[in-house]
């Protein structure tokens, strides 16, 4: 018993392991921007997911995305989607053709049961837009340092792997952006603003949003910090009970 | 420590709601997607889903919904759901599902849409 029960303690080192390897060693270099990004999995392995793609035309994919469900079939579920997305934009540079794309193959293997909320930002550095493709996934925080605004984007989209594809094209909408010097974009899951403390309250959107006005003027990765440590004080003595990915985009 | 959770199903006429109440979740379910199961094994296709008390769904509980409207649909019925909680309408929303079910604000409207759809049989004891 203690023998099994160590092989397996051991199995699921190596596969954490192989999923921490399979997030990009660091996020790109882009002049004119900083990228910073952390997925913490709640338990062994999770299904959360980043990354980031560089596309035929140069421009950079953000991607976010989390597999419903936990735990191993996640983690499969999650290194598909990973590996699909690397596939399609290979060839691809429109970002609804490269989420319908994953769509279809995703339907195929998901038995409809499992799906993937993602998030896939795309990103012109020369004309500083950013192209937001969101196939059901929590809204993109958008801080706009110069005019002190901070916004919920949201662009029509669903979940990807429930529909074989004719309503999932035709309800996705691309949202473009007009970065701005200062501002600060947040891609992230549920595992942030569905952190609970022990009142079995939320963390919620608005304490997200509220958080990163206190950023302006900070790198990527200090803002990273400052959101991370705001979570897990929420939190306080409670785990978190999801998978918690941020990736944050700073416009120098 | 389980959720509490509790299902209710009631047929009038042709149409079934299935009253479901509290969490549901990974481990609630398999009892949802059985009471499913159940009414189109019986061929009854007119489903509404009253989700009036139903507190927290996670993402186990939206693929149930997902796993039968297509099968359903096919074969001339709906799944219909009423009656949102503002939390668990906002999960439906993010995730795209309002546009792929037909939601209304109570049971008693998502019953007299299968009317609306001007089906032939139309239920008269």
């Amino acid at each position: 018993m203690q023998a099994e029960r160590e092989r397996l303690v051991a199995e699921f080192g190596v596969a954490r392991l192989a999923q921490r390897r399979m997030l990009p060693d660091s996020p790109p270099r882009i002049p004119g921007y900083e990228i910073a990004a952390v997925c913490r999995p709640a338990r062994e392995v999770g299904g959360d997911l980043y990354d980031f793609l560089r596309l035929p035309d140069e421009r950079i994919g953000i991607v976010v995305a989390d597999v419903s469900g936990k735990g191993v079939p996640a983690a499969l579920y999650m290194t598909l989607t990973k590996g699909l997305l690397a596939s399609v934009s290979e060839t691809e540079t429109d970002p609804h053709r490269i989420l319908a794309e994953v769509n279809r193959h995703l339907y195929e293997v998901c038995r409809r049961k499992v799906f993937v909320t993602l998030i896939l930002g795309v990103l012109d550095p020369a004309t500083k837009t950013l192209h937001l493709a969101r196939a059901g996934h929590n809204p993109t925080v958008w801080r706009q340092a110069r005019a002190d605004d901070v916004k919920g984007l949201r662009a029509p989209g669903l979940g990807l792997g429930l529909d074989k594809g004719t309503l999932f094209d035709r309800t996705l909408k691309i949202e473009t952006v007009n970065l701005e010097a200062g501002d600060a974009v947040l891609f992230y899951s549920d595992g942030i603003t569905e952190a609970m403390n022990s009142e079995r309250e939320e963390y919620g959107d608005e304490r997200l949003m509220q958080i990163v006005r206190q950023t302006d003027g900070m790198s990527a990765a200090g803002t990273e910090e400052v959101i991370l440590t705001d979570v897990y004080e929420f939190l306080g003595d409670e785990s978190p009970q999801d998978d918690i990915t941020l990736v944050v985009l700073r416009v120098a | 420590m389980p959720n509490p959770f509790a299902i209710n199903t009631q047929t009038q006429d042709d149409i079934t709601t299935i009253a479901i109440e509290g969490y549901l979740d990974a481990h609630t379910a398999p009892q949802f997607e059985r009471a499913i199961e159940d009414e189109i094994g019986a061929g009854r296709l007119r489903i509404v889903v009253d989700c009036r008390s139903l507190t927290y769904i996670s993402s186990a509980g939206l693929g149930v919904f997902m796993s039968f409207i297509e099968e359903v649909r096919e074969q001339g019925g709906d799944i219909k759901v009423a009656a949102l909680q503002p939390k668990v309408e906002s999960v439906f929303e993010v995730l795209g599902f309002a546009e792929i079910f037909d939601i209304s604000t109570d049971a008693g409207a998502a019953v007299a849409r299968f009317g609306d759809a001007g089906t032939a049989q139309h239920g008269e004891n």
